[in-house]
């Protein structure tokens, strides 16, 4: 018997797969169940897919339901586009670089929904929180390093630490929710994609712990580097 | 905005419904964190 999780990320890999075949069978797809394409295929796409069909492992098999499925478009290095949805919790968040904006859609699979401008339409512009005196601190629960908890300790005034799964973690930050999310411990590119494309366009950053520069993609080795998330 | 959203959006939908098909689902799963560093050398 196939156990729940791998189950679960295949078949949804294969709706991801069949559907993104539909909409242009010319733009590869790079996705954690399908990794091995090697460097030298991949180097010169000028424009890919980028897939994790379920990310949030623990937090499925935990049953908490802050998993996620993760759709990322990249061209050049760089997210142009990125969706990710929480089915449990019924949530889907897009962003569009450049002047797209990002947004979030509550009880995404009840609401009817015609065409993109209606999506945009029905959804809420994010950030949709303010800012606010205290400082929010997005941590993953099973990855506070040192390093983290050292980065909050730079911070000024009062600082809270929130935690939540997979890339919703992204999407805090997006939402306003939180200020930062430092991520230092290992992700892979279909990890980040996403959540950087709606971080991005909701007017944050995402930015390398090692030169400080913007977050890129398709390199020949697909572990990121550490990150830092900002609001701002 | 750009033209593959409104696609996404439904492509999105039915994975999360393959997905919640074998969430909601009775499973009991013994999950091991692997906190050993990651092999940079594949």
């Amino acid at each position: 018997m196939i156990p729940p999780l791998t189950a679960a990320d295949k078949r949804a890999h294969i709706a991801i797969a069949k559907g993104l075949e539909n909409i242009d069978p010319t733009i590869p797809v790079l996705s954690e169940e399908v990794r091995q394409i090697p460097y030298a295929e991949r180097k010169d796409w000028e424009q890919y897919w980028l897939v994790d069909p379920l990310d949030g492992t623990k937090e499925f098999i935990k049953k908490n339901g802050e998993f996620t499925v993760n759709i990322a478009l990249i061209k050049g290095s760089y997210p142009e586009l990125g969706v990710i949805y929480a089915p449990a919790l019924d949530t889907f968040y897009f962003g569009v670089n450049g002047k797209g904006g990002a947004y979030k859609l509550n009880h995404a699979s009840k609401v009817t929904i015609t065409s993109t401008e209606d999506l945009v339409k029905q959804s809420v512009r994010l950030p949709e929180v303010d800012e606010t005196k205290t400082t929010h601190v997005v941590a993953s629960r099973s990855h506070m390093s040192k390093e983290t908890k050292d980065f909050i300790h730079t911070l000024d005034g009062e600082v809270k630490v929130i935690s939540t799964g997979s890339s919703l973690k992204f999407c805090l930050v997006a939402e306003g929710k939180a200020d930062y999310y430092p991520r230092y411990a290992p992700t892979m590119e279909w990890d980040t994609g996403a959540g950087q494309a709606i971080v991005e366009a909701a007017g944050g950053m995402v930015i390398r712990y090692d030169d400080k520069e913007r977050f890129y993609y398709n390199r020949e080795d697909l572990l990121n580097g550490w990150f830092l998330v900002s609001r701002k | 905005m750009n033209k593959y959203l409104y696609d996404l959006f439904d492509i999105c939908l039915n994975a999360g419904k393959e997905i919640m098909d074998i969430y909601n689902q009775d499973f009991d799963v013994e999950f091991k964190v692997d906190d050993s560093p990651v092999d940079r050398s594949r």
